[in-house]
């Protein structure tokens, strides 16, 4: 196993954080629901691509419009969550990633399914940015990510997404503008998802519309299930375990869907929290071995 | 200070009010009392923003209101305790207080409101930390009382406060909205089926039915109404 390997390793589990991040900020925080995060991904995966390839943009001065581009479609596709309610919205989101993955298959501009080839691999201070500095520039955008999402977690948009979550009429009557936070959140995840889509495009060097079909959208929502919905260290975790598993035993690779599937069905029945959610059985013995070891063992507070 | 004139609210082809005037003081105590389905919580929601009404004017403090959004309206002073409390069973109690006072944010204000909602309910400041779900029922309705104050309102609209409250209760959570009117100069919409109680503590009062004013007048008026008596009253 070489250096190099567990870099690329490294740099596609990095980009798989940002995707669980930022469908943490969306679902976690402002409990809607996506089944279509793969769009976002897609969205920027292409316009990263076509940027790169059509325009004769650098990865750098292609990035901001990225982000722009994907901000736009993000707000723009979160309108329908002021509409309709929770089920349909994941059904819209489902629909949506359909609909985005028959624009990059169905239209020449796209490349069709032969998808955008020969993305240049992007330059730092005129030289190549290699595996190594690649994976700093993943890693930069992974900090990025967790740091936003502890802002967003701790203004009010958190807890007032988290009562309109709860109560959408009562959250109203508080004077909370549910339809204001709603489209930041789909804003900021979107942003994410498109940085996410760029580093891949760049990083892979070409862009097909199986990359980003319905059942990535599976594999990133397994992922923050299987982590902990609504925690930081929970979409890490989660993306860590699932990127990470399937490269460490090949076998598995082979059975990914159906691992992501297992994943999805068995959490929501035995630990809809995920493993180090809140309340979840690894989070609460964590708390418990750490208060063991500050207080000394038997002599907990209380006792 | 609100002033309704020929309120019309629909859902679909179901009229739940068909052209409601009324107006409340300040610091005026006024009860909206009607049976289950007479338009009671549809007023509130369509005072507070919630459901758009068909037609008719609401206005607020000399300010036509009628289609502003509902934080516009928490923002100019008023406030809702909804109907069952309608708290966040998840979130804390203190969690809860502090949506209450979302539109002021933070600072002074903040904590003023929070020392006059535990000087009202002591029992809240026992129980901050813990989930709101777990409270009981009269501690709920405190909460929810509490988490409206947390707005400073100038017009508190109360939506049957006394529903599944313990009997015993409900005069002493009446006579904080009293005690809300003395002390801070509020004034208070109540919505009531309880008219027994609700006529006790109110300067006026009007009779709802099936989405139209039937009666209105002082609340001794009220108390001595034939209709009143015999249809709300029971005696």
């Amino acid at each position: 196993m070489t250096l190099g390997y567990l870099l690329t390793v490294g740099t596609f589990t990095g980009i798989f954080m940002i995707l669980t991040l930022s469908l943490n900020i969306l679902t976690g925080y402002a409990k809607q629901v996506s089944l279509g995060h793969a769009a976002f991904f897609g969205i920027g995966a292409y316009a990263a691509a076509i940027l790169a390839t059509k325009a004769g943009l650098s990865f750098w001065a292609a990035l901001p419009c990225v982000v722009v581009i994907t901000t736009v479609v993000g707000v723009f596709l979160g309108l329908p969550s002021l509409r309709v309610s929770h089920d349909f919205l994941v059904l819209s989101t489902i629909g949506l990633n359909f609909i985005v993955g028959a624009v990059f298959r169905y239209f020449p501009f796209f490349g069709g399914s032969m998808g955008i080839v020969n993305i240049p691999s992007p330059t730092f201070f005129g030289r190549p940015l290699g595996t190594v500095g690649y994976f700093g520039l993943t890693l930069v955008f992974v900090v990025l990510a967790v740091l936003t999402s502890l802002y967003f977690s701790r203004t009010w948009g958190r807890l007032a997404m988290e009562a309109a979550g709860e109560d959408e009429t009562a959250a109203k009557a508080m004077g909370i503008n549910v339809a204001k936070f709603k489209i930041y959140a789909f804003a900021i995840s979107s942003a994410y998802a498109g940085i996410a889509g760029a580093l891949w495009a760049h990083y892979v060097g070409s862009v097909f519309p199986e990359n980003f079909g319905f059942d990535r959208s599976i594999d990133i929502l397994a992922m923050l299930v299987l982590g902990g919905l609504g925690t930081i260290r929970g979409a890490i975790f989660g993306a860590f375990l699932l990127q990470v598993l399937p490269e460490a035993l090949r076998v598995i690779q082979d059975y990914r869907m159906l691992i992501s599937g297992a994943v999805l069905a068995i959490m929501m029945v035995f630990q809809p929290m995920g493993l180090l959610g809140k309340g979840s059985i690894l989070h609460v013995g964590f708390q418990r071995a750490w208060k063991a070891v500050r207080y000394g063992f038997g002599r907990a507070p209380g006792n | 200070m609100l002033r309704v004139e020929g309120l019309r609210v629909a859902y679909g082809k179901i009229v739940a009010l068909d052209g409601v005037s009324l107006g409340v003081g300040e610091r005026e105590l006024v009860a909206v009392i009607g049976a289950n389905g007479a338009g009671k919580s549809s007023l509130l929601s369509a005072l507070m923003g919630l459901v758009e009404p068909r037609g008719g004017a609401i206005s607020f403090r000399g300010r036509e209101i009628t289609r502003f959004p509902s934080w516009e309206r928490v923002r100019l002073g008023i406030a809702l305790v909804p109907e069952g409390g309608r708290i966040f069973p998840d979130l804390s109690v203190e969690q809860n207080l502090r949506l209450g006072g979302y539109t002021i944010g933070r600072g002074e204000e903040l904590s003023e409101n929070l020392e006059l909602v535990f000087s009202l309910f002591p029992v809240l400041k026992e129980r901050l930390g813990q989930r709101a779900g777990t409270l009981s029922g009269g501690e709920r309705q405190m909460l929810a009382i509490g988490r409206a104050l947390m707005a400073s309102p100038r017009l508190l609209l109360v939506d049957e406060v006394s529903m599944g409250l313990m009997p015993k209760l409900i005069p002493e959570i009446l006579g904080t909205l009293v005690r809300l009117r003395e002390e801070r100069g509020m004034s208070v919409l109540l919505a009531e089926q309880n008219a027994r109680e609700a006529l006790q503590v109110v300067d006026r009062g009007y009779v709802l039915k099936n989405g139209r004013i039937a009666l209105e007048g002082t609340a001794a008026e009220l108390r001595e109404n034939a209709e009143v008596k015999a249809a709300y009253l029971g005696l």
